[in-house]
């Protein structure tokens, strides 16, 4: 087992009038249902295109098991998005610089994540960090 | 237009031999421009004791609106077995893409609209509080 943390911040002093907005949290990242952490890791970076591509194939393998995704889009145009879907429900657009983190739950194979650039070809970091993925056979 | 900034890090030192330490700040703008986002649904929480699927936000009531909203979520309880699932739809259909064990935390881009609500259903019924704020 490895010891992976996750750390969050929310801050803005003017957003509120009356106080400054501060959320922080963290947390270790876990096998589902136990106290062992995760073990396994995908990081790296792949261009998104106008067609919606995977970036984690949901198998059965992951089904009820722990899978945290982490992804940025790297572009700097204010304009250049990524349209992020789970199981083919849109979940929302990733604009320049923005980042999410998702603990997504393959409940069937279908569920799938994928992207899709709103125009060109835009950089996306990713990280997935996760329990259950066995190697298939050649 | 305010400044708020959201920021990750992901730290571990024997996930590989060369160990994992991610770290991201963004700041947080309207769709498609520089502006900074300017409205909040406010930080809030809510129990439940049931298992039955209900709405955490509604996008409507909300008032979630542009093509830029994030939402923040974090299961606040301390079970590593017991979860909630986090879903888009209505709460007589909806997708799942989430589950959140005690103590976990999500941060997501959300489009909503008309049917895509935030859905949350307890994997028990025992007492569980969801922390969730959306901001636009």
């Amino acid at each position: 087992m490895a010891n992976t943390t996750a750390t969050f911040s929310l801050n803005s002093n003017d957003l509120l009038t009356t106080a400054p907005l501060s959320i922080s949290t963290s947390n270790n990242l876990l096998k589902a249902g136990l106290q062992i952490g995760l073990d396994q890791i995908k990081h790296g970076v792949v261009i998104a295109d106008t067609t919606q591509r995977d970036i984690v194939d949901a198998t059965t393998d992951g089904v009820n098991k722990a899978n945290w995704i982490y992804l940025v889009n790297k572009e700097t145009d204010p304009t250049l998005y990524v349209t992020v879907t789970v199981a083919s429900t849109e979940l929302g657009r990733l604009y320049s610089g923005d980042w999410m983190f998702l603990p997504c739950n393959f409940a069937d194979a279908s569920h799938d994540i994928t992207i899709q650039a709103s125009s060109g070809t835009q950089f996306m970091e990713f990280a997935h960090i996760h329990e259950g993925e066995n190697l298939t056979a050649s | 237009m305010a400044i708020v900034t959201a920021t990750i890090g992901l730290n571990s030192r024997d996930i590989s031999d060369n160990g994992l330490n991610i770290s991201r700040s963004s700041t947080l703008t309207e769709a498609g421009v520089n502006t900074g986002v300017g409205s909040t649904t406010g930080l809030s929480s809510k129990t439940y004791a049931s298992t039955s699927a209900v709405e955490l936000i509604d996008y409507s009531e909300d008032d979630i609106s542009g093509n830029a909203a994030k939402i923040y979520i974090k299961n606040t309880s301390s079970s590593s077995t017991q979860y909630v699932e986090i879903a888009i739809g209505t709460t007589g259909s909806h997708v799942e893409i989430a589950r959140l064990y005690g103590g976990d935390w999500m941060f997501i881009p959300y489009t909503g609209g008309a049917g895509a609500d935030i859905i949350a259903t307890p994997s028990t019924t025992d007492s569980v509080t969801l922390e969730y704020l959306g901001i636009y």
